[in-house]
């Protein structure tokens, strides 16, 4: 009898700390798990396909990379309360404020595209037209904002985080081989040795795992939500698990293309859930719907992360806690971005390829500008104090700041000359 | 409609004045920072010029 209330005391208090954490959980979770996009989802299938599993060891590197990155943004944020598009209009003056804010918008905006582009053709598989799609997601959108609430609105982004696991049960499906993984997946090697092709593919894993509207969303969120200097903790754990998540996320489609569809040549990730729907219709299935999924996150997001930015800059009322009326220009931004990238997606023969390739080229000149501000701005005493950066963090993040400023560059370069490294 | 948008340009120019001074100690590693963002961003954006450039011819 003792031994079983010993038992459930534990478990009620294990079970109180997990409440609690749903509670405060939040930014972290829902910008790394945001990050697995339509984008994302087409690299890593892409990857799959060409490698099997042999470049898995480089998404479980970037799990930390990611980490690192954008748990400067909680810090600070929580410190100065203050976005991150705010920070750097105080921080660097006028000049590079307006260079980071109009760069952000064109970037979110492109990246909005893409992910109606990603949620369309996931819906056309089921037969649903693109104008239906278009519709029905802006107003959902609509809906979820106009809540009143950043903590409604939090929770269920939340739930729809939950719909990009979708992936891990698709990879059983497919039986991959356990020591064929192990061997290939988890030990660092280049398959088929290092060359142009292979370097492409590492560098386009990077620039889907750190996006520039990650740091501007997160900061922002982090502001919207209250957190302050003792959430900070709680801040950082929220991301380690959001990026744990997204990476295990990713390394399950791998998995998936790496198995299925090995030696297939992929463009999109719609295109890889036809050629699934023939292996198996389940596995077509779950990876169409996570591929609408992790393009409604993507929007869910991206979609906030410039009105935030406007918001803090101008001035303007720009909480989700705020109702319409308190907030008409804050709301009046994220609709025009929202429903202007969903109407493109709809106009005959627009130039939606350009416009994908176009958005790696565009977010290659922001996000070394955002990397390097927030390097910056934590290692200022005057507004961080204790919470600046330690020698071992600067370190850290210098160095995988450098390398991210270098590699995403080849990697713009490389989408605008695709021959340079061929 | 042109009221706001006179408000929105008159707004600008607030902006410009209350951040015309960037608040951060321009120290030696952050004026060297800045000065290489420059440059990084001068050749991205040539880069991007010459490339469409030749797009069109």
């Amino acid at each position: 009898m003792k031994w079983f209330s010993q038992v459930y005391y534990r478990y009620s208090k294990i079970w109180k700390i997990v409440k609690l954490y749903f509670l405060i959980a939040g930014p972290g979770l829902v910008v790394m798990i945001a990050d697995n996009d339509a984008g994302g989802i087409t690299t890593y299938v892409a990857t799959g396909a060409k490698y099997g599993y042999g470049l898995i060891w480089f998404l479980v590197i970037l799990v930390p990379v990611a980490y690192y990155v954008q748990e400067m943004t909680v810090r600070l944020g929580a410190v100065t309360k203050r976005g991150h598009a705010e920070a750097i209009f105080d921080g660097f003056g006028a000049f590079w404020g307006w260079f980071s804010l109009i760069d952000l918008m064109l970037v979110d905006w492109l990246t909005l595209v893409t992910e109606f582009i990603g949620m369309t053709a996931a819906l056309r598989i089921f037969g649903v037209p693109p104008y239906l799609t278009v519709t029905a997601v802006c107003l959902l959108l609509g809906v979820i904002v106009l809540n009143g609430r950043y903590w409604t609105w939090e929770k269920i982004a939340l739930v729809f985080c939950a719909f990009n696991l979708i992936y891990i049960p698709g990879a059983f499906i497919v039986h991959p081989s356990v020591s064929s993984l192990v061997r290939n997946g988890f030990i660092p090697n280049f398959p088929g040795g290092f060359n142009g092709e292979l370097f492409f593919y590492l560098m386009a894993n990077i620039g889907t795992t750190i996006a520039p509207w990650m740091l501007f969303f997160q900061q922002s969120a982090v502001v919207d939500k209250g957190m302050t200097e003792k959430d900070i903790p709680w801040g950082k754990f929220d991301t380690m698990l959001g990026s744990l998540v997204t990476g295990v996320v990713g390394v399950f489609i791998i998995i998936v293309g790496g198995t299925v569809l090995k030696g297939v040549d992929i463009q999109s990730a719609a295109q890889a859930s036809h050629l699934l729907m023939g292996v198996n219709r389940y596995l077509g299935t779950f990876m169409a719907i996570g591929l609408f999924d992790a393009g409604l996150l993507g929007a869910i997001c991206i979609s906030l992360a410039s009105s935030w930015a406007f918001g803090e800059i101008f001035g303007w009322a720009h909480s989700l806690n705020n109702k319409i009326k308190e907030a008409p220009w804050f709301y009046a931004n994220y609709f025009i971005t929202l429903i202007s990238a969903g109407v493109v997606v709809l106009i005959p023969r627009a130039p939606l390829v350009l416009i994908t390739l176009f958005v790696q080229v565009v977010a290659v000149t922001l996000l070394p500008a955002a990397l390097v501000f927030l390097i910056l701005l934590l290692n200022d005493d005057k507004t961080m104090g204790e919470y600046k950066n330690t020698l071992t963090q600067n370190i850290l993040n210098i160095a995988i700041v450098v390398a991210i400023i270098v590699l995403s560059s080849l990697y713009g370069v490389s989408v605008m000359f695709p021959n340079v490294f061929h | 409609m042109w009221k706001i948008v006179r408000r929105q340009f008159r707004k600008i120019g607030e902006i410009n004045r209350k951040y015309s001074n960037p608040r951060i100690e321009m120290s030696m590693p952050v004026r060297l920072s800045l000065l290489l963002l420059r440059g990084y961003l001068i050749f991205l954006v040539g880069l991007m010029i010459f490339r469409f450039i030749t797009l069109l011819h």
